[in-house]
C-alpha cells in the first residue's frame, strides 16, 4: 500500500495523463455493460429504460427460434477465424520480410502500400469488388472470356465468397498488422542475431529461430484481441460488398446482417441488445477458452 | 526503462483518445436558444435553430436558396433551419439510430415504407392535433379532410402526411430515339413495352435493355407490374413493408397469403419476370447493382427503367444529351385512367413528424405552417423567384436555372400548393390531374387502418430476414422460380401464417369497428 502510494507520488504526471484515458475506459465501455438489461425489457425510448416494461427472455426468441441461428452463428465464426488466421499469416510475412530489406526507400515505399487499404471504407471496397466481379462488364469476366474461358456468375456462385472475401481482408487488413509486428521485431535485441551470425546462422535460420519465437507473445495478444471478437461479424465488410444480394447469404450471412436484416423495419432496440449481449457472452467465452489453451501451451504468453 | 516507454506511449494515447473524444463531444450543436437573448425580427420569440433531417441531398444552389431561407424565417419567425440530408441508401439506419439515441433532432422525415408505424407505436413522434390547432391553420388547409382523415394511425396524427396526388405517379421511361430507330411504333402496352425491350437486346449490343430495383421492394418488376394491373385489385398490405407476401385483393377485407394462394396472376408475372432475366432483358446485375436506376439510363447503361412519374423531368433528358447528343427518354404509363378502376387508402407514402424529445415542438410546428404558405412553399421546392424559376399563371412554373429547390417531398408537399412545369406536355398533365381528384378513385375498406406489429414482431423479425433472401431475387427474376419459391416457402410459411392471422384478426377488428 505504501508503495502504491509513493508509486503514485512519484509518477503522478504520468498518472494524471492516464486519467482521460480510464474516464473514457469506464464511460464507453465499463457503464454501457449495464445497457445490456435492454435485453431484458419491452424498451420504448418514450418510457425510458426504467418505466419500459421487463421482457424476460423473449427478445431472444426470434433470434433463436429461427432456424437461421445456427448457419449464420457458424458462418460469423467461420469467417472471423479465416480472417484471423490469414490476416496473420500475410501479416507475419509481410514484416519478416520488410524487416530483411535493407534498402530504405523501397522498404518505406513498400510499407505505406501494403499500409493503404487500411483507410479505404468499406463502401469504396464493396464498388472495387463490384467492377472486379459483376456481370455486365465486370474486369475479371473480361479477362475471362479474353483467355478463352467461359465468364462465372461470380453474384450468383455462393461458395467463392468466403475466399474473396478473406482476400479482400488480407488485402486490407494485413498491411496494418504487419506495422505492429514489424514495431515489435524493431524492438528486438540485436544481440541475439550478432551472436547467431557468429555461429554462422543464415537468414532463413535467424528468421525461424530468433525472430518468429521471440514475436510469439506479440501474435498471441493480437489473435486474443482477435478472438475476442469473433462473434461479431464485420458488418461493414459483409453489407458493403455482399449487400441485399440474398443468393449470397448461405456462406454470408453473419450474425450482424442477419439481425440487421431482420430487424431494419422494426427497429427495436431490445432485439438488437438481445444480439449483442449473445454475441459478447460468446466472444468471452471465446477469449477465456483461448487464453486457457494459451496458459497451457505457453503459460508466459497468457493474458491473463 | 522499456517499461516506461510504454508507458508512456499509452498514456499519450489515453490523452488522444481523450482529446478526440472531447472534440466529437464538443461538435454536438446545443441549441442556441438562451432566453432572454436579444431577439431580432419577432419580438415576442426566442431565437431557435430547427435541427431537420430529411432524405435526399443538396442540390446545386442549396447555400444560397438556404440563406435566403433562413433570412426570411428570421424575420417572420426569429428561427433559423439546419437541414440534414441522408441518402436514400441509410436512412433506415441512420434515422433509426438518430431517434433511439435521442440525438437533438426537430422535424424528421419519416413514411410507412420506412417504419413510420413502428417509431410511432414506440412513442418517438408528438401527436399532432393540439400544435394543428393551435399554430398549423396553413398546414390544414392545403390538405383535404380526406387526407387528414386516412392517415391517421390509431386515430392519432403522428406526422404531416406529404403527397399532392392519391396514388403515386409511375411509369417505365424508356428511350424515345432508341424506339425509333429500332422503327417500334409508341409503346402503349406491356406487350409493346416487352417489344421494345427484346429489339434493344437483339439490336443494340452494349445496352442492357432493363433494370429493376432490388434494394427497394417498390421497384421490384413484378410489384410495378402488379400496381397497374387496376383489375387485379391486388396491393401489399404494408405489414412487412411493400412485400406482396400478405396482399389485400378488392375490397374483401380478407388478407391474403401468397404462399398460399400463387396468385395466378402474379405468379404469372414472377414467371415473365424470370422469362426476362433468363433471356437477357433484365440486368443480370439486378441483384448487386451499385448505381440508381436514374444514373444507370442517363449514363445510357440501361434502355428502360421504372420512375415513379408520369413524365420525363427535364434534368433526365439534359443529363442524357451529354453522354448521347440525340438521345431522349419518353414515359411508357401504364397507369389505368378509367375513374373508379384504381383503388386508393388516400394514405399518403411521406410524413413529417416532429420528434418527441425535441425541445422545440411549439417553434417547429410554426415552421412547417410557415412552409405551407404559398410564398414560403414556392421558395422551398423550386428556389429563388425570378432567379431560379419564374411564375407561369398560378399553378405553373418554369425553370431559369437548373434546380433551386432545396425540399418538397421531405416537408411540405400538398395538393393546394404544388405546381405543374410549365413544360409538361398535356399527356403527363392529364395523368397528374386526374391522380390528384380524390373522386377518379374507388376508396379503399382498409382506408385508415394500420397495422400493430408488436404481438408478432419475433415473427415479422424472422420474417423479414427470410425474405430478403429470396424476395427481390424473385420478383425481378434473378432466382429460379419453382426452386426458390418452395425454398422461401419452407422457410417462411411458418412465421408468414403467423403474421397473417394476427393482420387478419386486426383487420377484422377495425372493420366491426368502424361498420
Amino acid at each position: 500500500m505504501k508503495r502504491l502510494a509513493k508509486d503514485f507520488a512519484r509518477n503522478r504526471h504520468l498518472y494524471a495523463m492516464a486519467v482521460p484515458g480510464i474516464v473514457f475506459l469506464v464511460v464507453f465501455s465499463y457503464i454501457p455493460l449495464a445497457g445490456h438489461i435492454l435485453a431484458f425489457k419491452n424498451f420504448q425510448i418514450g418510457r425510458g429504460i426504467w418505466g419500459s416494461e421487463w421482457a424476460g427472455l423473449n427478445n431472444f426468441r426470434f433470434f433463436f427460434s429461427s432456424r437461421d441461428w445456427m448457419p449464420v452463428t457458424l458462418n460469423t465464426l467461420y469467417l472471423n477465424a479465416m480472417f484471423i488466421v490469414f490476416e496473420m499469416a500475410f501479416a507475419l510475412l509481410i514484416a519478416i520480410f520488410l524487416n530483411e530489406i535493407r534498402l530504405r526507400w523501397f522498404k518505406r515505399t513498400i510499407q505505406s502500400v501494403v499500409f493503404l487499404p487500411y483507410f479505404i471504407s468499406w463502401i469504396v471496397v464493396g464498388y472495387m469488388t463490384f467492377i472486379l466481379f459483376n456481370n455486365s462488364d465486370g474486369l475479371l469476366n473480361h479477362a475471362l472470356l479474353r483467355v478463352g474461358l467461359r465468364a462465372v456468375d461470380w453474384y450468383q456462385t455462393p461458395w467463392v465468397w468466403p475466399i474473396i472475401l478473406t482476400l479482400v481482408r488480407i488485402w486490407k487488413s494485413a498491411g496494418y498488422l504487419s506495422i505492429i509486428l514489424l514495431a515489435a521485431i524493431a524492438g528486438l535485441s540485436t544481440d541475439y542475431y550478432e551472436s547467431a551470425r557468429l555461429d554462422g546462422a543464415s537468414r532463413l535460420q535467424q528468421m525461424r529461430h530468433i525472430t518468429l519465437p521471440l514475436l510469439k507473445p506479440q501474435i498471441i495478444i493480437l489473435v486474443l484481441l482477435g478472438v475476442g471478437r469473433i462473434f461479431y461479424g464485420d458488418f461493414g465488410m459483409i453489407y458493403g460488398i455482399v449487400g441485399d444480394n440474398g443468393i449470397l447469404f448461405p456462406t454470408t450471412d453473419v450474425i450482424d446482417t442477419y439481425s440487421y436484416r431482420a430487424l431494419r423495419q422494426l427497429g427495436d432496440f431490445s432485439m438488437s441488445s438481445a444480439i449483442v449481449l449473445y454475441q459478447s457472452v460468446m466472444g468471452l467465452i471465446a477469449v477465456v477458452a483461448f487464453n486457457g489453451i494459451v496458459r497451457r501451451i505457453d503459460p508466459d504468453s497468457r493474458l491473463f | 526503462m522499456v517499461k516506461f516507454k510504454s508507458l508512456t506511449t499509452a498514456a499519450a494515447i489515453f490523452v488522444l483518445a481523450s482529446l478526440m473524444l472531447a472534440g466529437c463531444g464538443g461538435s454536438d450543436g446545443n441549441d442556441a436558444g438562451a432566453a432572454g437573448a436579444n431577439a431580432k425580427g419577432n419580438a415576442s420569440l426566442a431565437p431557435v435553430t430547427l435541427k431537420v433531417v430529411v432524405p435526399g441531398g443538396k442540390g446545386a444552389h442549396f447555400d444560397e436558396v438556404m440563406s435566403e431561407v433562413n433570412k426570411r424565417l428570421k424575420a417572420d419567425l426569429n428561427t433559423q433551419v439546419d437541414f440534414t440530408f441522408i441518402d436514400f441508401a441509410d436512412l433506415n439506419q441512420k434515422t433509426n439510430v438518430m431517434l433511439a439515441s435521442g440525438e437533438n433532432v426537430d422535424l424528421i422525415f419519416d413514411a410507412p415504407w420506412l417504419h413510420l408505424d413502428s417509431m410511432a407505436s414506440q412513442g418517438f413522434y408528438e401527436e399532432l392535433t393540439g400544435l394543428l390547432d393551435q399554430y398549423g391553420s396553413h398546414v390544414k388547409e392545403t390538405r383535404p379532410q380526406q387526407m387528414w382523415d386516412a392517415n391517421k394511425i390509431d386515430g392519432n396524427i403522428f406526422g404531416v402526411p406529404l403527397g399532392s396526388a392519391y396514388t403515386q405517379p409511375r411509369a417505365v421511361f424508356i428511350r424515345k430515339d432508341l424506339r425509333e430507330k429500332l422503327g417500334l411504333p409508341p409503346v402503349r402496352t406491356y406487350e409493346d413495352l416487352q417489344a421494345y425491350l427484346y429489339a434493344v437486346r437483339d439490336r443494340e449490343p452494349g445496352i442492357v435493355p432493363l433494370i429493376a430495383g432490388a434494394d427497394d421492394v417498390t421497384y421490384s418488376w413484378v410489384n410495378w407490374l402488379v400496381r397497374d394491373d387496376s383489375g387485379l385489385g391486388v396491393r401489399p398490405t404494408n405489414a412487412i413493408g411493400a412485400s406482396l407476401m400478405l396482399y389485400y385483393k378488392g375490397i374483401d377485407g380478407k388478407v391474403y397469403n401468397l404462399f398460399d394462394t400463387q396468385e395466378p396472376k402474379i405468379w404469372s408475372y414472377l414467371e415473365n419476370a424470370r422469362k426476362l432475366f433468363t433471356d437477357k432483358i433484365m440486368s443480370q446485375d439486378v441483384m448487386t447493382n451499385k448505381s440508381s436506376q436514374s444514373d444507370m439510363q442517363v449514363q445510357n447503361k440501361v434502355a428502360a427503367t421504372p420512375q415513379m412519374a408520369f413524365g420525363i423531368p427535364q434534368s433526365f433528358n439534359d443529363r442524357l444529351k451529354q453522354v448521347v447528343p440525340d438521345g431522349e427518354l419518353e414515359a411508357v404509363r401504364l397507369f389505368d385512367l378509367t375513374p373508379g378502376s384504381n383503388l386508393s387508402n388516400y394514405k399518403m407514402d411521406n410524413f413529417i413528424c416532429i420528434v418527441k424529445a425535441s425541445k422545440h415542438k411549439d417553434r417547429a410546428m410554426m415552421f412547417l405552417d410557415w412552409a405551407n404558405q404559398k410564398d414560403h412553399y414556392d421558395l422551398l421546392e423550386h428556389g429563388i423567384e425570378g432567379k431560379n424559376w419564374k411564375a407561369v399563371g398560378d399553378d405553373r412554373y418554369e425553370t431559369l436555372n437548373n434546380d433551386g429547390g432545396i425540399v418538397s417531398f421531405q416537408l411540405m408537399l400538398n395538393p393546394s400548393l404544388e405546381r405543374n412545369w410549365v413544360g409538361t406536355d398535356e399527356e403527363t398533365l392529364k395523368y397528374n390531374r386526374f391522380i390528384a381528384q380524390a373522386d377518379n378513385f374507388t376508396k379503399d375498406v382498409m382506408t385508415g387502418f394500420t397495422f400493430d406489429p408488436t404481438p408478432v414482431k419475433n415473427e415479422v423479425a424472422q420474417f423479414s430476414a427470410i425474405q430478403a433472401k429470396y424476395y427481390n431475387g424473385l420478383f425481378n427474376g434473378a432466382l429460379d422460380l419453382e426452386d426458390y419459391f418452395a425454398k422461401f416457402k419452407a422457410e417462411g410459411e411458418a412465421p408468414l401464417k403467423k403474421i397473417q392471422n394476427e393482420l387478419q384478426k386486426q383487420v377484422d377488428a377495425f372493420l366491426a369497428k368502424r361498420s
